[in-house]
C-alpha cells in the first residue's frame, strides 16, 4: 500500500463535490516543461503478445529471423486482439512463453545499423473520405491500433462494438485527470493536427452523428493549440473544469451530458463512443501514414537525480531502462510506480517492459512508500469516502463486505460499478488500504461465479447422463451414487465384487497363457 | 371518538410511555436480538400480536373475572398461563403455514411470546380503570411500540457488529449504551395536554 | 367545523395506513409460504453440481429438494464454507460450520486413471454421474479432466484400484490486505 502524503496534505478537503470525486493539485508541471523528450533505442526489446482464447499467440516470425522496422510479428484470429509490430529492425533474439501468465515474450536485439533498413508500412492514405467506415476500420484492425487510455482494447474492435449501436456523440478524452500524468497533454501541444486528424477519421469510422475533443481547462497550451487546428471543423472542443476522476469516460459524459450510466454497463447504451487522445494520434498515423502502433508517451516522474519528463518510448521498452535513461538511481529499483498515484500499481516484476497500458512511471520517495501493518487503522466511520467517492458508492460497507468476504453483499453494493479512482483510499484517516480490499472482493466474486459456471455445466452433464441412463439403461440413478446414499450393502459391497472380479481376471489370465502355450510364443498383456 | 385523542392515546403509547425503553418492560428482548433484519420483523409482527391478544383476552378475564372473586394474587398465573398457550397456538400455526419461517426462528418464537412486555402491559391495563375499547386502542399502540423497538434496534445491532469498536465494548454493552441513548431521547418527547 | 373535518382525515388516514400494513403484511406472509419448486431451483443453482451423494442424498437436486423441506445446509463438502453461506443467506438462517458426519471440506480434484494398470472393466463409467470417463469394454479408460467433479464415485468400484484423486489447479484462496496483528477484528473474521 502507498500513502502519498504530499497527495494528502495539499488536497483540499472541502472540495468533495456533490458528485464526489476531489479536485486535487497537480504535480505535471515539471515533466511538461521539457516537451517531449525521445529516447535513444535499447539495446533489446521484449514484446509481449497474451494469449488469445486459452490459446497461445500464432507467431509470424520464430527465433533468428531478423525483421524490419513495422514488420507484423503475430498474427490474431479476431478484432479483439491487435497484431504486434516491430518497433525497429532487429533480430529475432529468443521466443518464450510463460504458462503461468499466459504471455508470449519475443525478445528482440535491435540492429545497430538501422537506417538503411527498410521499414514495411501500408500505403499511405491521405484522402480516407472516400473510404467507407468498414474500410477505416479494417485498416485500423490490419495496423493493430489499440486503446492508449490505460485499458488497451484494440480500436477496431471497439468500433465493430459501436457499429451495431448508433453512436450520437464521439467524444477524445484528452482530460487526463490524474494529478500526476501529462503524456496527453504533451502530445496535443506538440501534436495537435494529428489528434484533430484522428478524431475526424474516428467519427468517420464509427459514424458519429458529432464528434468532441473534451479537455480540462487549466491545460491552457493544449487548448489554444487544439484551436488553431479545430479552426473551421465542425468538431467541438468541449473545456471541463480540472476535478478527478473525470477523465473516466463515465464520469465524463454525466459531466458533459448529465447522461447517468454505471459505470459496469458500456457507454455504447446511451449513444456514446469514448477515445482517448493519444490514441487519436495513432489511429491518424495509422490511416494517413500507413505506420502500425509501436510507441507511445510515457510521463517519467521522481526525486533527483532523475528529471521529469514525458518521453516518447518504444513498446517493449524495459521500464527501468527508461528510467535510467531518465536519470534515475538503480537503487530504488523497488519504488517504482506505474500509472500514477491514485490508480497506479507498484511495479513488482523489474523486468516489466513498456506497453500500450503504460501511461506514466513514478519512483516513489523513500517517505511515500509506508507499510499497511505499521500505519493502518480501524475505520470510524467518518464518512469522507462516501463523500469522496464520485460514483455514489459505499466505500465503508464495501470495505467491511471485503472483508467478510460477503460476495452477495458486495453484489449489493454495486462493487463492479466502482471504477478505482483510488480517492477513497486517499481520504481515509485511518490509512485502510480500500484499493487492495476491493480488488480483494472483486476476485471473490470472480471465484463465486466462476464456481456458480461450473456448477451450471456439471449440472447440465448430469442431467444428460440421467437421461441417458433412463433411456438407455431403464435405472433413473447410477448405481454408485445409490450404493452411496444408503449405508446399507449392496450388491456392489467391495469385498465381494473384488473377489469376483479377481477371478475373471485370473480366468483371463489362464486363457491367455494358454493361447501362449498354443502359439509357441509369449504374448504380451497388452489389454 | 375524537381522533385526536385516539391519536394521542397511540403515540404516548408508542413513543412516550415505550413499554420496554420508558416503563422498562419486557428488557430481555434486549438479549434475544438475532442480527437479521427479516427475522426480526416477523418476530415484531408476532409480539405485537400477541399483546394485542393478551390484553383482549386477559384484561377482561382479570378485571371483571379475578378481581371481583378477589383472586387478585393469581393474576400473574393466569396472565403465564394464556400468554404461553396463546404462544404455543400462534407458534404452531406459524410452523405449520410459513415453513421458511420456522427454520429461520427455530424456538426463538417461544421466547418472544414469554416478553415480560406482554404481561406487564395486560397486567397494567387490568389494574387500570379505562374502558375496553381504550384499554383495546392502547394496547395497538403499546405493540406497535413494542414491534418499533424490536425492528430497530436489530437494525441497530447490525451496525454495531460491523464497526471496529473497542474490545471490551463490542457486544452488549454498546447495545445497552445505545439503547439508553435512545431512551433518554424518547423521555424528551413530549405529547401537547 | 374544521375540527371535525381534521377528525375525519385523521380517522380515515389512519384507517388507510392500517388498512395498508394489514395489506403488505398479509403479501410478505404469502411469500414466506414458498413456491416449493422455485426454492429448489434457487437451492440447486448455489449447490456446487459435483453428484458425489456425500450429503446422504443421491445427487445435489435431491439434496436441494430436501434443504426447501428442511434438512441441514452444512452437508455438503465439495461446497465447502461458501456454499454453506450462500445457503444461509437465500434461506435466512445462520451459517454453521461443515457437518464433519459428512466429511471435510474438500479443495476442488479430479480423478486420475493410472492407465497401465487399467483393465477395461468399465465400472468406473457406469459409475461417473457426468459422463466423464471415456473409454469401452477392453479399451482404455481415461477421465476428461474439464468433466471431471471430483466426487471420486470412481474410485470404489475399480477392481484394480487404478484411480487417484488428485487437486486440480491451485486452490484459489485470495488474500486480504495485511492488518495490524493485535487488531481484535481478526476474531470476527475468523468465525464461520
Amino acid at each position: 500500500m502507498i500513502v502519498n502524503k504530499r497527495l494528502l496534505l495539499r488536497a483540499k478537503h472541502g472540495a468533495f463535490s456533490r458528485a464526489g470525486g476531489m479536485k486535487l493539485t497537480s504535480t505535471k508541471a515539471a515533466a511538461l516543461r521539457c516537451g517531449i523528450s525521445s529516447m535513444p533505442p535499447p539495446p533489446r526489446l521484449f514484446l509481449e503478445v497474451a494469449d488469445h482464447r486459452s490459446r497461445p499467440a500464432a507467431l509470424l516470425v520464430k527465433a533468428g529471423d531478423k525483421v524490419r522496422k513495422f514488420q507484423q510479428l503475430s498474427r490474431t484470429v479476431d478484432l479483439s486482439q491487435a497484431p504486434v509490430f516491430s518497433p525497429l529492425s532487429a533480430t529475432v533474439a529468443a521466443i518464450s512463453r510463460d504458462a503461468h501468465t499466459r504471455r508470449t515474450t519475443i525478445r528482440l536485439d535491435i540492429l545497430a545499423s538501422d537506417e538503411n533498413a527498410e521499414s514495411e508500412t501500408l500505403p499511405p492514405l491521405t484522402d480516407y473520405g472516400s473510404l467507407t467506415a468498414a474500410q477505416i476500420t479494417e485498416r485500423i484492425a490490419i495496423l493493430g491500433v489499440s486503446g492508449l487510455g490505460g485499458r488497451g482494447m484494440p480500436v477496431a474492435h471497439k468500433l465493430a462494438a459501436a457499429k451495431k449501436r448508433r453512436v450520437q456523440q464521439l467524444i477524445i478524452n484528452a482530460v487526463e485527470s490524474d494529478p500526476d500524468i501529462s503524456a496527453d497533454e504533451a502530445m496535443i501541444r506538440e501534436r495537435s493536427k494529428a489528434v484533430v486528424e484522428g478524431a475526424r477519421i474516428l467519427q468517420r469510422a464509427s459514424s458519429a452523428e458529432r464528434c468532441g475533443i473534451a479537455i480540462s481547462k487549466e491545460k491552457k497550451a493544449a487548448i489554444a493549440a487544439l484551436r488553431a487546428a479545430l479552426a473551421g471543423s465542425d468538431i467541438e472542443l468541449l473545456i471541463l473544469p480540472t476535478h478527478y476522476p473525470l477523465g473516466e469516460e463515465h464520469r465524463l459524459i454525466y459531466a458533459l451530458f448529465g447522461t447517468e450510466t454505471a459505470p459496469s454497463a458500456s457507454i455504447l447504451d446511451a449513444g456514446f463512443l469514448c477515445f482517448n487522445a493519444a490514441t487519436a494520434h495513432a489511429v491518424a498515423l495509422a490511416v494517413n501514414r500507413g505506420e502500425p502502433m509501436i510507441s507511445r508517451i510515457v510521463s517519467v516522474d521522481g526525486p533527483t537525480p532523475l528529471r521529469p519528463q514525458n518521453c516518447e518510448v518504444l513498446f517493449g521498452t524495459p521500464i527501468w531502462h527508461l528510467l535510467e535513461v531518465c536519470g534515475a538511481d538503480p537503487a530504488q529499483k523497488d519504488r517504482t510506480l506505474i500509472n500514477g498515484s491514485m490508480r497506479g500499481q507498484l511495479l513488482e516484476n523489474t523486468q516489466a517492459v513498456v506497453h500500450s497500458g503504460v501511461r506514466g512511471v513514478r519512483i516513489l520517495d523513500a517517505s511515500e512508500l509506508l507499510q499497511s501493518d505499521e500505519l493502518e487503522r480501524n475505520c470510524i466511520n467518518c464518512g469522507h469516502c462516501v463523500s469522496a467517492c464520485p460514483v455514489n458508492l459505499q466505500p465503508q460497507a464495501l470495505f467491511r463486505a471485503s472483508r467478510a468476504r460477503d460476495t452477495f453483499q458486495l453484489a449489493a453494493l454495486g462493487l463492479e460499478d466502482c471504477i478505482d479512482c483510488g480517492l477513497c483510499d486517499q481520504v481515509c484517516p485511518s490509512h485502510l488500504p480500500l484499493r487492495d480490499y476491493f480488488g480483494a472482493g472483486r476476485s471473490e466474486m470472480r471465484l463465486w461465479q466462476g464456481s456458480v459456471d461450473r456448477a451450471d455445466h456439471f449440472r447440465n452433464r448430469f442431467d444428460a447422463h440421467q437421461a441417458r441412463a433412463e433411456r438407455k439403461l431403464r435405472r433413473p440413478q447410477s448405481v454408485a451414487l445409490a450404493a452411496r446414499q444408503s449405508d446399507s450393502k449392496t450388491e456392489f459391497s467391495r469385498t465381494s465384487a473384488k473377489a469376483e472380479i479377481a477371478a475373471a481376471v485370473a480366468r483371463v489370465k489362464a486363457r491367455r497363457a494358454e493361447r501362449a502355450e498354443d502359439q509357441g510364443s509369449p504374448r504380451k498383456d497388452d489389454d | 371518538m375524537p381522533f385526536d385523542d385516539f391519536a394521542r392515546l397511540i403515540l404516548a403509547q408508542a413513543f412516550t410511555n415505550n413499554i420496554v425503553l420508558i416503563q422498562l418492560l419486557g428488557v430481555s428482548a434486549f438479549f434475544a436480538f438475532s442480527r437479521d433484519l427479516r427475522q426480526a420483523l416477523e418476530v415484531a409482527v408476532f409480539s405485537a400480536l400477541l399483546l394485542l391478544v393478551t390484553t383482549a383476552i386477559g384484561m377482561p378475564l382479570l378485571r371483571w373475572g379475578l378481581h371481583p372473586l378477589g383472586l387478585r394474587s393469581l393474576d400473574l398465573v393466569l396472565l403465564a398461563g394464556l400468554g404461553a398457550g396463546l404462544t404455543r397456538f400462534f407458534v404452531v400455526w406459524v410452523e405449520s403455514h410459513l415453513p421458511l419461517s420456522r427454520r429461520r426462528h427455530g424456538v426463538g418464537l417461544y421466547l418472544a411470546g414469554s416478553n415480560g412486555a406482554i404481561i406487564g402491559f395486560a397486567l397494567q391495563s387490568s389494574r387500570a380503570e379505562s374502558p375496553y375499547v381504550l384499554t383495546l386502542i392502547a394496547a395497538l399502540g403499546t405493540s406497535l411500540g413494542l414491534a418499533l423497538f424490536l425492528i430497530a434496534f436489530t437494525a441497530l445491532r447490525q451496525r454495531l457488529d460491523k464497526i471496529d469498536a473497542p474490545t471490551a465494548f463490542r457486544g452488549a454493552p454498546l447495545l445497552l449504551i445505545s439503547a439508553g441513548l435512545v431512551a433518554m431521547s424518547l423521555m424528551a418527547l413530549r405529547l401537547p395536554a | 367545523m374544521a375540527a371535525d373535518l381534521v377528525n375525519w382525515i385523521g380517522w380515515l388516514l389512519s384507517a388507510a395506513l392500517g388498512l395498508w400494513l394489514l395489506v403488505r403484511l398479509v403479501a410478505y406472509l404469502r411469500l414466506q409460504i414458498p413456491r416449493q419448486q422455485a426454492l429448489v431451483i434457487k437451492i440447486d443453482r448455489v449447490l456446487p453440481q459435483t453428484q458425489c451423494g456425500k450429503c446422504g442424498y443421491p445427487g445435489c437436486r435431491p439434496y436441494a429438494e430436501a434443504i426447501a423441506a428442511g434438512a441441514a445446509i452444512n452437508r455438503c463438502p465439495p461446497g465447502g464454507h461458501r456454499t454453506i453461506v450462500a445457503l444461509a443467506r437465500l434461506l435466512n438462517e445462520q451459517p454453521r460450520p461443515l457437518d464433519p458426519a459428512h466429511g471435510d471440506i474438500e479443495p476442488s480434484q479430479v480423478a486420475f486413471i493410472r492407465e497401465d494398470e487399467c483393465i477395461g472393466c468399465m465400472k468406473c463409467i457406469r459409475a461417473c454421474p457426468v459422463d466423464a470417463i471415456l473409454g469401452s469394454g477392453k479399451l482404455m479408460h481415461t477421465v476428461i479432466a474439464s468433466e471431471c467433479t471430483g466426487c471420486d464415485l470412481c474410485v470404489e468400484p475399480c477392481p484394480v484400484d487404478c484411480i487417484d484423486i488428485i487437486p486440480d489447479l491451485e486452490p484459489a484462496q485470495v488474500s486480504l490486505p495485511h492488518r495490524r496483528v493485535d487488531n481484535p477484528l481478526d476474531e470476527l473474521e475468523a468465525q464461520p
